[in-house]
């Protein structure tokens, strides 16, 4: 199964390299209307307006040219990388806490010695993976949040489906001005630390920032906190 | 509100989305999300407060609804409860509300099957049923048993129905189960119910002894603020004192295991080492402590119609010391197996000046044949030394349901209690028909049964008629098979009124569809004194009605609409109003509705705009006489806290040659109770998908059981086959077996024992004696 996970990933990202060749014209042909990066800035994304689109989960997909940055960001060692799609199968909702997608075993159970790995991240040779960073290292009950995700047996089923339904993936929208920095698409409770999960070889690329070494994240972005415009006079409630 | 939607309304919206999901689609076999999506965006959702619906630490939430539907949680960082963390059950309790199996019909028996009727046809039913067993067996003939997980105007109404309009004391709660013991240590030791202190003690102590508590698994987000304490303060020591290691010991900084029972002998040591040190807070003894001894060799009700009443004897400090002569460390290290050198350690840290301490405990102490003498001795620990009552210092006894606190202790849904009191009180009588409006003689003097008793009675026919709410004994009774069968015989009428299908729900006789949580308006109160409020967020399903309601609809049929008067738009608010005159005054007052509404909570006593954290003591409650000192005991006569002389007696059965194993049976972080809820929870199932028995691997090597092997447990009352479990969460030591009791189709309580703790009336799930087979594989396919 896990296996046969992978393979498909793969098939994505080379059918994203493939792209690559058609759409690059495109990119350099610079019509995005983006402010551009310097160039000397690694990986070579390619301006502003561009890390809005590659932050924009559903817009990669509808935007091809995004999709010709994702092999930039392909590890050399062809390790998969974690998607959108491993992304939110571990969700039951946009900011559910994931379940653990690995055995917890004796040790983790009782230990909960997660930040061994969790906490700074980097490449697991146990799981050939690079392991996702947690925004939230100080919490130690790791468990209390994050599950186990045990194989259902037969006869060991649910007592009953269910008919759960969620709301959309965030996805960015157009910022206000073009090459403006785009407002969070997400609240930031337990994940204020932004780097964790949009820096790093554990990101989901669709999600990642095109410049991490800016840090201070919410100097630009801010989060989007009401549908509602400013009215004068219009109350709190 | 918009009303309830159809499946079908969904998958048009979803079509409605549809730019969204073509450009997932993109790729085809990949879709984003587990779930099937609305046509709102995570902006567009409305996030509403509420208490969450599982256990008794009372988080506070913030369900996010979109769509008519809840769609996600959040904890609420104003809560001072969980300061925007929840656990993994709150995380996803909503999901709880839309298993595809939910009770949307009312039900009723016909010719031995259960037949769909309208639900106001199941009310009349049921009233109908109630007034033809009282006019055939009399009051007493019919009861209710509910829940700490009812609201607390669910339990009010049942209270005022019953004991106020029909005239019988046949309440109780499933909170009997788990928090009786808690409630009878408090009213020994203090005269009044509750903790003294709050969860903000977690932000001052430096000492922390858990007794019994998984506190990681079972209370996980205050369990997170002690490891928060610790990692700013790291002077802060944690101490687990057990029967079994888990996460908790694991965690804390010294793990202690006792064997079952003998914590009544280590605690009387610490007693004992505290005193011989010199480390008495002499002033505060002096002062503020009555030392007492009570009844001993008291039983364990395995026989019906046991009767215990305890009975207080004066003492001093030199009488207490003699007394603890039997429990020097040394004597206890050869009862308890806790070495003599842990106990010093322990008597160290309460005795220490510059330590401040919290005990903490939960069903380990509480579900014990001498469950209100252990919850005594730790107070004695905690009166010697002074440290109560104070910011930091204080035994917390922590609960496990909803409102277990809110509804079954305060409004005191128990044979015994009024909503303020108790029914043997001529003045608290007169009170309840006072504010009832019901003849004072209405209100019977005598306590009828409490809730062995009353299953006890169901089986015997002395009562006949059994109206079951938000709970599934079911599952959770002990020494099931009796009170399963004797639901069932002839003659005897079952309600049971529930939000799933259940074992219960099987063996009722009429099934009433409930509105569940934020389908209703509704309060819970917590394990810290904290009522919490909430608005109905959501419509319930088909015909479901709140427990409130469904009582309300009752009591009229019955010919009770002038104590039932409320229009159902303001119904919880007033029935909050007329309910909050019973707690008038500095001792337990309540908040009017609209500060609830607009609070995440309020700790009472509500005293003059202000929350009272902290009882008893001077400087903080305004209830406390200050000229008595520094600590006002109002709650007994003499305003001193009570210290009770209390000795170690052994359980009502021990293992021994043919049942050589201890069972101890408790819960998983991940299930709420009997599972019916979060076994439908995807995320909570997969996590824990059915029941296990968790061994030593010495002790599995010995029998020849590996890992998932099938193993067989026999008791004298039944057996049950289940998986073993080496390496899992915890770990039990050699001789001892521990099983959760979630799993419907695995009853661990057809095997435990129905002993109680002769004061409390509360069972003990924790200790019986079983013997462990290892099944061939033929015989775990046939069972």
């Amino acid at each position: 199964m896990a296996s046969h996970r992978g393979w498909k990933i793969l098939g994505t990202v080379m059918l994203m390299a493939a792209l690559i060749v058609v759409v690059g014209e495109v990119l350099r042909a610079g019509d995005d209307g983006g402010l551009r990066a310097p160039d000397h800035r690694a990986p070579a994304y390619d301006g502003g307006i561009l890390a809005v689109v590659l932050a924009d989960g559903a817009a990669l997909r509808a935007d091809p040219k995004a999709a010709s940055l994702a092999p930039l960001m392909q590890p050399a060692s062809g390790v998969p990388l974690r998607n959108l799609a491993t992304f939110y199968a571990r969700r039951a909702y946009p900011g559910a806490p994931p379940v653990v997608p690995h055995a917890v075993d004796a040790n983790i159970n009782r230990t909960q010695a997660c930040n061994v790995c969790h906490e700074k991240g980097g490449f697991t040779p146990k799981y050939n993976a690079y392991v996702p960073v947690t925004p939230h290292p100080q919490y130690r009950n790791c468990l209390q949040c994050h599950a186990q995700s045990m194989a259902v047996s037969e006869g060991m089923e649910s007592l009953a489906d269910n008919d759960w339904l969620s709301v959309r993936i965030p996805s960015l929208h157009r910022p206000a001005l073009p090459g403006n920095p785009p407002p969070m698409p997400h609240g930031l409770q337990l994940r204020q630390s932004c780097l964790s999960c949009h820096a790093g070889p554990a990101a989901v690329p669709d999600v990642r920032t095109s410049h991490p070494e800016r840090v201070n994240c919410q100097q630009c972005h801010v989060p989007r906190n009401t549908q509602e415009v400013f009215q004068r006079g219009g109350g709190a409630g | 509100m918009t009303a309830s939607v159809t499946r079908r309304d969904f998958m048009r919206r979803m079509a409605r989305g549809a730019a969204a999901t073509a450009a997932m689609s993109m790729i085809p076999g990949v879709s984003f999300g587990a779930w099937e999506a609305l046509d709102a965006d995570t902006s567009d959702i409305d996030w509403r407060k509420t208490p969450c619906r599982f256990c008794g630490v009372g988080c506070g939430l913030l369900v996010g609804l979109a769509g008519g539907r809840a769609v996600a949680v959040k904890g609420d960082p104003a809560s001072p409860v969980n300061r925007g963390l929840a656990c993994v059950k709150g995380y996803h309790s909503v999901q709880a509300l839309y298993g595809s199996d939910r009770l949307t019909k009312a039900m009723v028996r016909r010719n031995g099957k259960m037949v769909e009727v309208p639900i106001q046809e199941a009310l009349d039913i049921v009233a109908a049923k109630m007034q033809e067993t009282i006019e055939t067996h009399g009051k007493d003939a019919v009861s209710i048993y509910g829940s700490g997980q009812w609201t607390i105007p669910d339990g009010y109404v049942a209270s005022k129905l019953f004991k106020g309009a029909i005239g019988t004391n046949n309440v109780e709660a499933n909170a009997r189960l788990c928090m009786a013991s808690a409630v009878t240590g408090f009213l020994t030791s203090f005269g009044l119910d509750e903790p003294m202190g709050c969860y903000e003690d977690i932000d001052h102590a430096n000492t922390f002894v858990m007794w019994g508590n998984n506190m990681a698994e079972m209370h996980p987000v205050l369990f997170s603020r002690v490891l928060d304490r610790r990692l700013r303060h790291p002077d802060t020591l944690i101490v687990d004192i057990a029967t079994r290691t888990t996460r908790t010991s694991h965690a804390a900084d010294r793990s202690i295991l006792f064997r079952p029972q003998t914590d009544l002998a280590v605690a009387n040591a610490i007693c004992h080492e505290i005193i011989n040190n010199g480390w008495v807070n002499r002033d505060f003894v002096d002062r503020h402590v009555a030392f007492k001894a009570g009844k001993t060799d008291i039983g364990y009700g395995t026989e019906d119609g046991f009767a215990f009443k305890d009975a207080a004897r004066d003492l001093d400090l030199a009488d207490f010391r003699e007394f603890l002569q039997d429990y020097t460390p040394e004597k206890v290290e050869r009862i308890s197996g806790v070495a003599a050198d842990d106990i010093r350690y322990l008597a160290a840290l309460y005795g220490d000046p510059a330590r401040k301490v919290v005990s903490f405990w939960c069903m380990g102490m509480n579900q014990h044949t001498r469950g209100t003498w252990i919850n005594n001795l730790v107070y004695n620990i905690h009166l010697l030394t002074g440290k109560i009552s104070q910011p930091g210092n204080g035994p917390f006894s922590l609960t496990g349901q909803p409102s277990a606190c809110g509804t079954v202790r305060e409004v005191g849904t128990l044979t015994h209690k009024l909503p303020k009191g108790v029914v043997m009180n001529p003045k608290h009588r007169e009170l309840a028909a006072r504010i009832w409006d019901v003849p004072v003689d209405n209100i019977p003097a005598k306590p009828t049964y409490h809730t062995v008793e009353m299953f006890r009675a169901l089986d015997r026919g002395d009562v006949r008629f059994m109206w079951i709410q938000v709970t599934n004994p079911m599952v959770t009774m002990p020494k099931l098979k009796r009170y399963r069968d004797g639901a069932q015989k002839e003659g005897r009428f079952v309600v049971v009124s529930d939000v799933y299908p259940t074992p219960t729900t099987d063996i009722a006789d009429v099934i009433l569809p409930s509105a569940m949580w934020i389908e209703r308006e509704g309060l819970y109160g917590n394990s810290e004194r904290r009522t919490q409020q909430f608005d109905q967020l959501l419509e319930p399903p088909g015909e479901a009605m709140s427990d409130t309601w469904q009582l309300i609809e009752v009591a009229r049929r019955l010919g009770f609409e002038k104590q039932f008067p409320w229009s159902y738009e303001t119904h919880i608010r007033d029935i909050w109003e007329e309910y909050r005159r019973f707690h008038d005054g500095a001792r337990h007052g309540m908040a009017p509705y609209d500060v609830l509404r607009r609070q995440p909570g309020v700790i009472w006593p509500y005293v003059n705009g202000r929350s009272t954290q902290w009882r008893y003591n001077t400087d903080l409650d305004p209830a406390a006489d200050a000229s008595l000192g520094q600590f006002d005991f109002y709650g007994k006569p003499d305003h001193r806290a009570w210290l009770w002389q209390r000795p170690y007696e052994p359980p009502a059965e021990s293992p021994d040659t043919e049942y050589p194993f201890w069972l101890n049976t408790g819960r998983v972080l991940e299930h709420w109770h009997t599972g019916s809820m979060t076994r439908r929870v995807p995320t909570l199932h997969r996590a824990v998908p059915h029941a296990y028995v968790e061994m030593h691997p010495d002790d599995a090597r010995r029998l020849g059981i590996l890992d998932g092997d099938s193993v067989r447990l026999v008791s004298r009352r039944g057996r049950l086959d289940l998986p073993a479990r080496l390496d899992g969460r915890g770990q039990p030591p050699t001789g001892q077996v521990f099983v959760p009791f979630f799993d419907e189709s695995l009853l661990i309580n057809e095997l435990t024992l129905d002993a109680f703790c002769p004061i409390s009336k509360q069972p003990d799930y924790k200790k019986c004696a079983v013997r462990v087979e290892r099944l061939n594989a033929a015989e775990a396919r046939d069972g």
